[in-house]
């Protein structure tokens, strides 16, 4: 049967009306939910604890918090670091919710992701976008390429909306089981590892056994230190009167490395001239067996990995390089 | 080059506008339309890797000339039929099987003693082949069992062996079916055109919509180390929808640009989870591949077709060709293991429907063969061998203390997949209604808003390749 006029305008405006909804719709939702990776990092560098960690997934799973206050005799250390972030999201975290004045802010992620530069990927950039809370154009240049644009708002808008919707795919048989059998179920952040991108899963056990991978990471482009992320981060913990430490992690290619005395690396040396101190774990004694990727390791190593990393945090003075394969 | 790339939608844009808008009539036309395919489908298969463009067309010249040698000297068709099964199903081997056969040999030696210091091999494995093999075999069968004459148009033999919408992932077609088309002049129809965009849509959000976000839950629960059971038994379940959504999301957009091309590509699937029985399965799961095995393998293996085989003959053909269906999908154990599983199911349904009387409630059925289909799915997704020892080692219910919210997470993943997968086949069997309705482009435009409105809002930022491309 041929198409009538009526019918193909009825459906022109029938179209433009399911695109118009569905805007508004993933705006309406936007609004209503935040990327829970980057509330949650927010909420503790933010919580007033003395010493703080930032960094991505490796720094998550080299320390336990509650171990490490133990050793440093500290009341307590915040976990902020972000699955999947790079240098210019740690920045963003510092210089748009600083922390306490006075806080140790310890910053802990392979060199190679501290120094990134254009954000490789639309998760990474909406990330960025998240962490902002105003125009920061020495920021944005270097790791969006320019402002926030309007693409970067979608983007952001976008993340959070499948976000939402995975979640709640994800939580309802949950809080459907727990509304019939009296049991309150809640967003449990240690099941956040199974949805990788997809947000929260609800739920109150605890993780998994197993190690669980990564994500597909198309890797962004290493800068030089001085043009990287590093002045801006070296600025804003002047900024925000905090003590900044960063720590080259565990690195599972390197457990046979001879013992260095001085920084070796770029990175290192352009900190320590700046008087930022640098805890170099590559050749720290750590069994082969706790790695389960390069720089991740197994939730049996992490035990060992933080009684290493304190030590090395205790012993590195203002502005030095201690060395884990050297013990100083 | 994907079909979820956006590269593709610039390439097909422009394939459509050319295969259309050339100023040319009757004969002249077909052929120019055919060149600008064959041209086409050479860029969207040497896309990344154009030395793989050298295996397709030493299988297609070969192929040809195998035929045209069939009609020339008829009493040396066997010995070319040998020439053809030899030639393509010798760089098959080559290609996809001679790796995994030199390691499985090497580690049968080790485990009996013997010290092997053979080098890994590492040989790429060219996409599609394991499709466009089987379907240019098709082909030159076809002419040997002269139910298809032998086609002199290097061109049109060409085009039906590369056609891009379903090289690389099939459908599998027959040269008895597309062939014809291909010889044919055609011509733009809207409604065609109107119909095909629909259909390649609703692949498109079968695929980044569901496929995609379902993966992402399977794939972390398939690479714990020692999860509970019951976990990867839900992840099977999700698997058993990503793999539907996945390949028939493939099939769909294969079809949907074919029919915006002027060409209809074979059905390949039928609501494969709606199956009664393993045999009913197998009817209605990857259709196009299934019955070339059907054709091809088993019913020769059954031997004669003027008498009814024996009971042990239709096992030992159940068996071949469930195993060289398995083979195909991938040079590894888990895939002969999946072939073996449903073989086994096969001859056990046939046994069993033979001897019972009373047959069960159609819905105890199709959830019995679900059930099937989803342990079966555990045994080709899992990673290696320690899986499988761990799964059936390990009671079902271990773990279940700290499993139970992944599972529950898990099963919210395949419903909602699933329950959408089931909306969008109802809406489709409708679709000859929509069809003839007036107010088919209404409801044309809406379904291309919604569909344009949920694939922007769920594509992931890496997209996944499809995962029968792997095959």
């Amino acid at each position: 049967m041929k198409p009538t006029p009526k019918a193909l305008a009825l459906g022109l405006a029938l179209a433009l009306t399911v695109l118009g909804l569905a805007a508004v719709g993933v705006r309406a939702l936007a609004s209503r939910v935040e990327n829970p990776r980057a509330s949650q990092a927010v909420e503790r560098i933010t919580s007033g604890a003395p010493w703080i960690v930032l960094g991505n997934s490796v720094a998550q799973s080299v320390v336990d918090p509650a171990r490490l206050a133990e050793r440093l005799q500290v009341n307590e250390v915040a976990q902020a670091a972000i699955d999947g972030a790079l240098g210019p999201h740690v920045a963003a975290l510092l210089r748009h919710h600083p922390p306490d004045s006075g806080a140790t802010l310890v910053v802990l992620m392979p060199t190679h992701n501290l120094l990134a530069g254009r954000l490789p990927s639309e998760t990474d950039r909406a990330l960025l976008v998240e962490l902002l809370r105003a125009p920061d154009a020495p920021l944005t240049t270097l790791a969006l390429g320019g402002a926030v644009s309007p693409l970067d708002l979608w983007r952001r808008d976008r993340t959070r909306a499948r976000s939402a919707l995975l979640s709640a795919v994800t939580a309802t048989p949950l809080r459907v089981a727990g509304a019939l059998s009296g049991v309150p179920v809640r967003v449990d952040e240690t099941l956040t590892q199974l949805g990788a991108e997809a947000g929260p899963v609800a739920g109150p056990s605890g993780p998994l056994p197993g190690a669980l991978p990564g994500r597909a990471v198309v890797e962004a482009e290493e800068l030089a230190p001085a043009v990287s992320v590093l002045p801006l981060l070296v600025e804003a913990a002047a900024a925000a009167e905090a003590r900044l430490i960063v720590v080259v992690p565990f690195d599972r290619r390197r457990q046979d490395a001879p013992c260095r005395t001085t920084p070796e690396d770029e990175a290192g040396r352009w900190l320590v001239e700046r008087g930022v101190s640098v805890v170099d774990l590559r050749g720290a004694p750590l069994a082969p067996d706790a790695f389960s990727r390069e720089f991740h390791l197994h939730n049996t190593g992490r035990a060992q990995a933080t009684d290493l990393l304190a030590e090395g945090l205790r012993a590195v003075g203002p502005g030095a390089y201690w060395s884990g394969a050297c013990g100083r | 080059m994907t079909f979820v790339q956006q590269e593709f939608l610039v390439f097909f844009a422009l394939v459509l506008a050319v295969t259309w808008g050339m100023p040319l009539v009757g004969e002249r036309r077909r052929v120019a339309q055919n060149a600008v395919l064959l041209v086409a489908s050479a860029v969207f298969y040497g896309w990344v890797e154009p030395w793989m463009l050298g295996l397709l067309l030493a299988s297609t010249l070969l192929d040809y000339g195998v035929t045209l040698g069939m009609a020339r000297w008829p009493d040396r068709r066997k010995a070319l039929l040998a020439l053809s099964l030899v030639g393509n199903l010798g760089m098959l081997g080559a290609f996809k099987y001679l790796g995994f056969f030199v390691q499985s040999v090497g580690d049968a030696l080790t485990a009996l003693g013997f010290v092997v210091h053979w080098p890994t091999l590492n040989i790429a494995l060219p996409v599609g082949i394991s499709f466009y093999t089987f379907q240019t075999l098709s082909y030159t069968l076809d002419v040997y069992r002269g139910k298809l004459s032998p086609r002199r148009s290097f061109l049109d033999v060409a085009l039906f062996v590369s056609f891009f919408p379903q090289l690389v992932a099939g459908p599998v077609e027959r040269a008895r079916d597309l062939l014809p088309q291909l010889e044919r002049p055609r011509h733009a129809a809207p409604s065609q055109l109107a119909s095909g965009l629909s259909l390649a849509l609703w692949g498109a959000v079968k695929k980044i919509v569901v496929a995609d976000q379902v993966a992402l839950y399977v794939d972390r629960c398939f690479v714990l180390s020692e999860p509970p059971p019951s976990v990867l038994f839900m992840a099977s379940a999700a698997f058993a929808v990503q793999i539907l959504a996945d390949f028939s999301g493939y099939t769909d957009i294969a079809r949907g640009t074919a029919r915006m091309l002027g060409v209809n590509l074979t059905h390949n699937f039928n609501r494969p989870y709606l199956a009664e029985s393993p045999s009913d399965f197998w009817r209605r799961w990857h259709i196009s591949f299934s019955s070339w095995i059907h054709e091809y393998v088993y019913l020769p293996l059954c031997g004669s077709t003027e008498t009814r085989p024996s009971a042990a003959r239709r096992t030992f053909a159940t068996f071949g060709a469930l195993l060289i269906s398995g083979l195909w999908h991938g040079a590894a154990w888990k895939f002969v293991l999946w072939g073996a599983y449903h073989a086994t199911l096969l001859t056990l349904w046939r046994g069993m429907s033979q001897r019972s009387p009373i047959s069960p409630p159609r819905l105890v059925r199709i959830g019995l063969m679900l059930t099937c289909t989803v342990f079966g799915w555990l045994l080709f997704r899992m990673q290696d061998a320690d899986t499988l020892r761990h799964v059936l080692q390990t009671a079902p219910w271990a773990g279940w203390s700290r499993a139970w919210p992944t599972v529950y997470a898990l099963v919210g993943v395949t419903v909602a997949g699933g329950g959408l997968l089931a909306l969008g086949g109802a809406i489709e069997a409708r679709a000859s209604t929509i069809a003839t309705s007036p107010w088919r482009p209404t409801v044309e435009l809406g379904w291309w808003a919604l569909a344009a409105s949920l694939i922007l809002l769920m594509a992931r930022s890496t997209q996944s390749d499809f995962l029968y491309f792997r095959f």
